[in-house]
């Protein structure tokens, strides 16, 4: 029986968040009535938006707008997952911003327009979980990237 | 018990005194004597239901004031502009809270077995077969259904037939599934296999339930693929339309175009109302799930944790659906509805409630009787 009660509880608190979740979501044509799912889940996880199309030369961002060029940016092997040379890493984790790129948000950390500051992230996660050695997906951005002289662990290739 | 008393009377008054005005200020601006008679009959059910059926039969108070309180919304947002409509929605409100009686009736007299659980088995199966009978059938029964179905699961999950407990289910999902209501067929399969989890404590079991009603349901999204139902943005839209305290003009022809009530008494009372109905349905559905969780039998906390589950999943549905996020057409919430089919099954499930607290009170009293003696 005490089992039974702890069930149903948990069952009771799931059914009402959900409850709670949904009429939030309802609620949401009065503050942000063009708000979608997608946003919310790339805000949630920043990291869901990447993908290897996202850097190609041409690809629209999500806002339907072309993506402008990061200036500076190596553009001799199009399609490829490049790294920004212009773009400016001082220590993993902070601010990162490119010349003449806008930031889209002023609370953001990453404010370089497409994908490519993400990847730099999703390459600066691999190289701290797998103790300095990249994916072998990852290999081809890396000759690309123009190397920090603060972030060493980043741009440390000569474990491959 | 005399604080609660002195409290539960305060909230009667409040209430009546609320409705009287809302019903009699339209009333008083379009000199309508049927919006009188209207204000009179809302008003002596609301004090009446609670204290002549409602002792009779020991109804649960908390439950049984929250759904007078619904279905007095319901008649309220036909009277300004049409007073018959709203008559007729008021006499299906009442002919529903009836059907509170036999519910509680029933689960007072039945002894959960096997053999007793089968004709309450076998009532639900045809209710909800009804329809693929007889299709030139106007309406479906299906809360009802799904209500006595609900009922002896509960049942035979108490004694341990767990076989014909998940066969009963998989049941009722097929013929759900064959009548093209996926909406019910996924509110009793969660329902089912949430309240078998809850029960049995064999993972086994609980596991080749899921897998037997995914199963199910994914062989008849192969044969018969779904077609998502036309997107709620024209609901959404009037959601952000409405004021925060409403329009408060009367429309001319009956406000329920689209049969949604709460969206309608929306537009005419505004956000704020409807924000109060959504605490009222939670607080219903808090209360089912603190009867469940204080019941001393089995049964009885399945059954109330089924009926939590069905209202509980019927408004998030509608919920999900007003949203967008689900590609359904909303519907109605529980209780908020012009079709008596639907609130009479409602009702009916608030009657099993009513029984398992009227359960849970003579076991207290059995307790402090005990004690009583043991000093």
């Amino acid at each position: 029986m005490k089992l039974l009660r702890s069930r149903i509880r948990l069952i009771s608190l799931g059914l009402i968040l959900v409850l709670l979740l949904s009429v939030l979501w309802c609620s949401r044509v009065l503050w942000a009535p063009d708000l979608r799912p997608s946003d919310v889940l790339d805000a949630v996880l920043p990291l869901s938006s990447v993908s290897p199309d996202a850097s190609a030369p041409g690809a629209e961002s999500e806002s339907g707008k072309p993506e402008v060029p990061v200036p500076g940016a190596d553009k001799s092997s199009p399609g490829s997952e490049t790294v920004s040379p212009g773009a400016e890493s001082s220590s993993p984790g902070q601010d990162i911003s490119a010349p003449g790129a806008e930031s889209s948000s002023p609370g953001q950390d990453v404010s370089v327009p497409g994908a490519e500051i993400p990847s730099v992230l999703l390459q600066n996660l691999f190289v701290r979980d797998t103790g300095g050695n990249l994916p072998s997906d990852t290999e081809t951005a890396i000759p690309s990237a123009s190397p920090s002289p603060s972030s060493d662990s980043l741009f440390d290739t000569t474990g491959l | 018990m005399r604080k609660h008393a002195s409290f539960h009377g305060r909230l009667l008054i409040t209430v009546l005194l609320l409705f009287a005005l809302a019903f009699l200020l339209p009333a008083v601006s379009a000199g309508d004597t049927r919006l009188y008679v209207l204000a009179a009959a809302v008003c002596g059910v609301l004090l009446l239901f609670p204290m002549i059926p409602g002792r009779m039969f020991s109804l649960d108070s908390p439950s049984l004031l929250l759904a007078l309180i619904l279905c007095a919304f319901s008649v309220l947002v036909y009277a300004p502009g049409d007073p018959d409509a709203a008559a007729a929605q008021g006499l299906r409100c009442l002919m529903g809270l009836l059907m509170m009686l036999p519910g509680a009736v029933l689960l007072r007299v039945f002894r959960p077995s096997p053999v007793s659980a089968l004709p309450v088995a076998a009532g639900g199966l045809a209710l909800l077969a009804l329809p693929l009978v007889l299709p030139s059938l106007g309406f479906s029964l299906t809360e009802a259904a799904l209500a006595l179905l609900l009922f002896s699961v509960s049942a035979f999950l108490s004694v341990r037939s767990r076989l014909p407990a998940l066969v009963l289910s998989l049941a009722g999902l097929a013929i759900l599934l064959l009548r093209q209501d996926l909406p019910s067929a996924a509110i009793w399969g969660i329902t089912f296999l949430l309240v078998f989890w809850a029960v049995d404590r064999s993972v086994l079991w609980s596991s080749l339930a899921l897998i037997a009603h995914a199963g199910l349901l994914a062989a008849f999204l192969v044969f018969s693929p779904f077609s998502p139902e036309s997107p709620a943005d024209s609901s959404l839209s009037r959601l952000a339309a409405m004021g925060f305290i409403g329009s408060q003009t009367p429309p001319e022809k009956p406000p329920v175009p689209d049969r949604s009530l709460f969206l309608s008494l929306g537009d005419q009372y505004g956000l704020v109302l409807l924000l109060c109905l959504f605490l009222l349905l939670l607080a219903l559905l808090l209360r089912s799930s603190s009867l469940a969780q204080s019941a001393r039998k089995t049964f009885h906390a399945a059954l109330a944790l089924g009926v939590f589950l069905l209202l509980g999943l019927r408004t998030a549905l509608y919920f999900l659906s007003l949203s967008g996020l689900l590609p359904l057409a909303p519907g109605n919430l529980p209780f908020l509805t012009d079709s008596l089919p639907d609130l009479a099954g409602q009702m009916f499930l608030l009657g099993f409630l009513s029984g398992v607290s009227a359960r849970n009170q003579a076991d207290l009293g059995e307790d402090s009787h005990l004690a009583m003696l043991a000093r």
